[in-house]
């Protein structure tokens, strides 16, 4: 279970919108107005209800009739035991959200709650029979939809994470193996980071190479290769991306590790080759080629005076 | 000086020449068998004639006594060159008195008439001196300013004979109305066609080009870390080099008229120019083969401009029901068999083409109208919007099946600019004149462009002028484009961060891990890819210095590969090369404080639309075209701006691309305007003489000599009447066309054998629809000895209505019932209708504004 399960149930919501908490009151109170209204199924009485609750259930009993139609008043407990769920697994979600955001660990960290909010929003959106109205009650009473923003939300982010598709199998309920042989290996390089930071630089004949490069050079190959691979089969998600890219950073910036070959001399040499052939091309057509020459036809017509002047002169 | 030029205007100021060379090449032609009725005529001609004394040649002489003389004298435009030596002495002798046998201004080979029409305008327009011109043997190198003969005209007027009419009168109310309907039927059909062809040529490029970029890819990161990147750059250039010698060789050995954009050619094929296999399946073959290898071969080309030919050759060929290539006639759409109606429909098909190559069906249509637009009217307009909105919609939806999202239409072109919607694309109102700027340089980089070019393609016409050598040039530039790209990307040092969906093909090199190379995002990549990310990528991926480099060499490489015998546009190029200096603009202008305004990608898109109007000064489709890529109406007035700008600032230093690259072919294009000088000019100064006419009854050895007679290729023959009274000069009644007299004589359509079997079945219009296009040449007929001597009557097949202008009137109102009717042969009168000389395009097209005035092209083979 993760550190952050049960952390601050609800203030998520609180923090977040305090107007669609209200409208989440008024629903619930419009539910039970309704069901207290439905002649089989007085459930709580206006009695219970605070005094200011009951005026406004008054005010809200001068309604038209449809208002409290039959089918609005089924079952309000069962809606308001998923919407408890909601909140407290949105804010279980939204916490580990953040606490994973730096480093990112949030598909490996966060799937499980996810999974979760995923099955009280599927609950929500069943449909039993045709009277049940949760959904319909829950997510589209007011102009708000306060579920539905939240869940666009979560759903959205971990879309952008790419965490199912990447690094999460059997529909996002489990780790893949990828991903967990991924950060053993990235594990052993921060290791070897650590290990090696301090140690003065060795010298090489190729020059100066600090001495993390030369001793963790293996396994920063194998990471590296084995994210290539992972790229090439689109298994990556925001956790691999970030741990390669900070890795990554470390290795070509901190430690100024990557000194590729260059040899300049033959590409300068084959490139001047390549450029010189239309050089020569050009010139020897020119020279050797001969003019394409045209025959040159007189029309039957009337000159113009110019040319008679031309010839005159 | 006036009395020095009237001596040979009286010689050839009499309407006799025509008869006379038709007299004589008749006498010539029947051997033996004498015309007694041109005889007559020569006679009376000869005996106007007013001898000058300059003129006291064998000609004359030959032609009075005709004597076998006076058959060599060949007044035709298209003696061959081993005649000359024969007749060159003796027609120079007539014209210049026999003392300069080589034409002074051999060099330009230009006639200055500007200079003088101030004097023809003060004279009485009789009393311009003209004389009877010649043929030369002279051979000049290939210039702007000639008119090449192979090109002949479309027949767009109707020839309304009683064939016709009767087909008229046969046909209904209803079935015209079926003819009408089967107009947006085709129109559809090649909607769907051009935007399926475009699918795949997309496709194509998409796939290989992946292939390519992959197998490089592979190896410089291979090279990168172990050393040896001359050999990625070595495979770099090969694979360029190889994959555009495949698309060059066919181009130049299978079908040279494929290279190229094409749309000078349609521009010409709208004009009314007949170019030779231009909307064939053949050509479309190989453009589509070509246009596939030359993008994936890496030039610095696009396949937009391609797409408009293509379309066109598809709207010919679906609106004939069959391809003659494939000898296959599905017995559809007859009605449509001849050039008008194909006109129409290439029109709609370069509108569908362009429609589908930028997603602009508006500007597609716009496109046509700008180009083709002495044609025109509503309905067709209607038609051809239609098909534009066809292919641009066909493309999108096959695309986004290709790219398994169907029905997200999201790709309406082949050119996709990305979107330009959000906040810092919009512009203010104080951008307006750094948009001007803007057009301004693209107008002067667009002009040099063309300069550069124009220069190049005259040294390719000169020098490269055998098909293999066209060959190895296109594949030393693409080689060469190859290591320029490699070695631009090898010194560069602008690294960027990877970002998603940044670059398909990242090429990290001597880049920190987890960053590319900036230039290899502009150089590594599809020329339309580069364009996309020089107007999208956010503010700062690309250095100054990288895009200056990019701009500089890119400039050089486009107008290096435009004019190589490879298929391939120049639009992308030219956004290509705008977007990159238009976004160092707008990089430059960030250095203004507080310009949190200048967007780079804004900036990007005004230069590539400066660049374009600069290079190929389209105006109003290309405002269109670029509005309705963007996505972005708001655009419209800057576009606008830029696109005037560019165009008039270009126009002031060189034409445009086409326009140069239609001279360069010596085709006789006809602007909108006759020259504004020239209104000194009449017709009988522009006219060809020595018609070669026929008689109404005319016998079928006379005919059949005519048209075989290899030297002259005339198309159209004034058909003359006597009136029966011996002396009378005859009079014009009607014009047939050589198509026609072919057909007659395949059917052998006499007199003598109408009389014999009136069974037999009469011609009708669709014996001559049958024959359309390629009418069998002569030498395919074969005419027995018995039937020379039968006659022909030419009175059923003949337009007896041909156009005709008096001799005084002057060139551009000839040049405006030309342009306006679409009229191949226009036959000049006097006053007793007869034939004085004819008017063709090559003799309006000759005049030309140059630098000293009206200017006059010669005539060549090519």
């Amino acid at each position: 279970m993760s550190p952050c399960y049960n952390y601050r149930p609800f203030g998520l919501l609180y923090m977040m919108s305090p107007s669609g908490l209200l409208d989440l009151c008024f629903v619930l109170l419009c539910a039970r107005l309704a069901s207290s209204w439905s002649p089989s199924n007085g459930v709580a009485g206006p009695e219970l209800l605070p005094r200011s609750l009951w005026a406004e259930e008054v005010s809200l009993s001068l309604f038209p009739s449809y208002y409290t139609s039959p089918d609005l008043t089924d079952e309000p407990d069962d809606c308001k035991t998923l919407l408890l769920e909601f909140a407290n697994s949105s804010a279980t979600l939204s916490g580990c959200l953040v606490r994973y955001a730096r480093p990112v660990r949030i598909c490996q960290q966060c799937y499980k709650d996810f999974g979760q909010l995923r099955a009280i929003m599927a609950q929500i959106n069943l449909k039993k029979n045709d009277t049940d109205i949760c959904a319909q009650r829950l997510l589209q009473s007011d102009r708000i939809h306060m579920l539905v923003v939240l869940n666009d939300f979560f759903e959205g982010t971990w879309d952008d994470c790419k965490c199912d598709k990447g690094c999460l199998q059997k529909n996002g309920t489990e780790i893949r193996n990828t991903t967990t042989q991924f950060m053993a290996l990235y594990e052993e390089l921060t290791k070897c980071f650590n290990q090696n930071m301090k140690e003065p630089p060795i010298q090489l004949p190729e020059g100066n190479y600090s001495k993390v490069c030369y001793n963790c050079n293996e396994s920063y190959k194998s990471l590296n290769t084995l994210y290539s691979s992972l790229e090439h089969s689109h298994a990556l998600c925001i956790d691999l991306e970030d741990a390669m890219n900070s890795t990554r950073i470390l290795w070509s910036r901190e430690f100024n590790c990557t000194v590729p070959c260059t040899d300049t001399v033959p590409v300068i040499a084959v490139s001047a080759f390549i450029i010189f052939l239309p050089v020569v091309f050009y010139l020897s057509s020119f020279l050797h080629s001969e003019q394409k020459k045209l025959k040159l036809v007189l029309p039957k017509r009337f000159a113009s005076s110019t040319h008679i002047q031309d010839l005159s002169n | 000086m006036l009395s020095a030029t009237r001596l040979p205007q009286d010689a050839v100021a009499e309407p006799a020449g025509w008869s006379r060379d038709a007299a004589a090449s008749h006498v010539m032609d029947s051997a033996g068998c004498l015309d007694v009725g041109h005889v007559r005529a020569l006679l009376v001609r000869g005996e106007e004639l007013l001898l000058d004394s300059a003129s006291d040649s064998p000609a004359r002489s030959g032609l009075r006594d005709m004597a076998d003389v006076s058959k060599r004298v060949s007044w035709s435009v298209r003696e061959p060159q081993h005649e000359d030596g024969e007749n060159t002495p003796l027609l120079n002798g007539t014209s210049t008195g026999g003392a300069q046998p080589v034409r002074p201004h051999s060099n330009q080979s230009l006639f200055r008439i500007g200079q003088l029409s101030t004097v023809d305008l003060s004279d009485e327009s009789n009393e311009t001196e003209t004389e009877m011109m010649s043929k030369s043997d002279e051979e000049v190198t290939h210039t702007e300013n000639l008119l090449s003969l192979k090109y002949e005209s479309l027949d767009y007027d109707n020839s309304e004979n009683l064939l016709f009419l009767e087909e008229e009168r046969r046909i209904n109310h209803a079935a015209f109305r079926t003819v009408e309907v089967t107009r947006w039927v085709i129109c559809g059909m090649i909607g769907i066609l051009t935007g399926l062809i475009a699918c795949f040529i997309d496709i194509m490029v998409e796939l290989l080009a992946g292939v390519k970029y992959q197998v490089i890819k592979d190896n410089i990161d291979k090279f990168t870390e172990s050393g040896g990147l001359s050999f990625s750059l070595l495979l770099w250039a090969t694979l360029n080099a190889a994959i555009v010698l495949v698309g060059s060789l066919l181009v130049a050995f299978i079908e040279p008229v494929a290279a190229g954009s094409g749309i000078p050619q349609i521009k010409c094929f709208l004009n009314g120019v007949k170019i030779p296999h231009v909307v064939r399946l053949k050509t479309l073959v190989i453009k589509v083969c070509g246009v596939i290898l030359s993008v994936s071969g890496g030039l610095a080309v696009g396949k937009e401009g391609p797409m408009i030919h293509s379309g066109a050759v598809i709207a010919a060929g679906i609106s004939q029901g069959r391809s003659t290539s494939l000898k296959r006639d599905f017995k559809i759409f007859e009605y449509f068999r001849r050039d008008t109606e194909k006109r129409d429909f290439v029109s709609a098909g370069a509108a569908a083409g362009v429609s589908a190559a930028f997603g602009a069906p508006v500007g597609g249509v716009l496109f046509s109208l700008e180009e083709g637009a002495s044609f025109w009217n509503q309905l067709l307009t209607w038609r051809i919007f239609f098909a534009s909105v066809i292919s641009t919609f066909t493309l999108n939806f096959v695309l986004s099946i290709y790219k398994k999202k169907p029905g997200d239409l999201s790709n309406p072109g082949l050119i996709n600019f990305g979107r330009f919607d959000t906040d810092e694309n919009s512009y203010k109102y104080f951008e307006l004149p750094i948009f001007i700027c803007m057009g301004a340089i693209g107008g002067i980089v667009g002009a040099l462009f063309n300069a550069l070019n124009n220069w190049l393609t005259i040294f390719r016409i000169r020098y490269l002028h055998r098909r293999y050598l066209q060959v190895v040039e296109a594949v030393l530039v693409a080689a060469v484009t190859g290591a320029v790209s490699f070695v631009m990307i090898y010194y560069s040092t602008d690294c960027q961060p990877l970002r998603e969906g940044a670059m398909e093909y990242p090429l990290q090199l001597f880049c920190a891990d987890g960053q590319y190379s900036a230039m290899a995002s502009a150089f590594f990549n599809t020329p339309e890819r580069s364009v996309r990310s020089l107007f999208h990528d956010p503010a700062g991926t690309f250095n100054p210095q990288t895009l200056g480099s990019f701009t500089l060499l890119y400039f050089i490489l486009a107008v290096w590969t435009y004019g190589l015998t490879v298929s391939a546009g120049v639009f992308i190029p030219s956004l290509l090369l705008g977007a990159a200096w238009g976004r160092l603009f707008g990089i430059l202008l960030t250095n203004i404080p507080n310009s949190t305004w200048a967007d780079p990608g804004k900036y990007a898109l005004m230069g590539a639309a400066a660049q374009l109007g600069g290079i190929v000064r389209m105006t109003l489709s290309l405002t269109v075209i670029m509005v309705e890529a963007t996505g972005n109406v708001t655009y419209g007035f800057p576009i606008m701006l830029v696109l005037i700008t560019a165009k008039l600032v270009g126009d002031f230093f060189i034409e445009g691309l086409y326009d140069l690259h239609i001279k360069l072919q010596s085709v006789p294009f006809l602007h909108w305007e006759a020259p504004v000088t020239s209104h000194s000019l009449a017709a009988r100064e522009v006219m060809s003489m020595q018609v070669t006419c026929l008689k109404r009854r005319e016998k079928v050895g006379i005919i059949v000599d005519i048209l075989s007679d290899t030297t002259t290729n005339h198309n159209g023959f004034p058909v003359i009447e006597n009136d029966g009274v011996p002396g009378q000069p005859a009079r014009l009644c009607g014009l047939i066309l050589r198509s026609q007299l072919i057909v007659l004589l395949k059917h052998k359509v006499f007199v003598e054998r109408e009389n014999l079997s009136i069974t037999q079945n009469r011609l009708s219009l669709k014996d001559f629809r049958d024959a359309y296009p390629r009418f069998p040449p002569i030498q395919s007929i074969h005419v027995s000895q018995d039937e020379r001597e039968c006659l022909m009557d030419l009175t059923e097949f003949m337009n007896p209505t041909p156009y005709t202008v008096p001799q005084e009137a002057s060139l551009p109102r000839v040049f405006k019932l030309f342009r306006a009717l679409g009229l191949r042969h226009l036959v000049v009168v006097d006053n007793h209708n007869k034939v004085v000389g004819l008017v063709t395009r090559k003799d309006l097209a000759r005049y030309r504004i140059g630098k000293n005035g009206l200017e006059e092209m010669s005539l060549a083979h090519t």
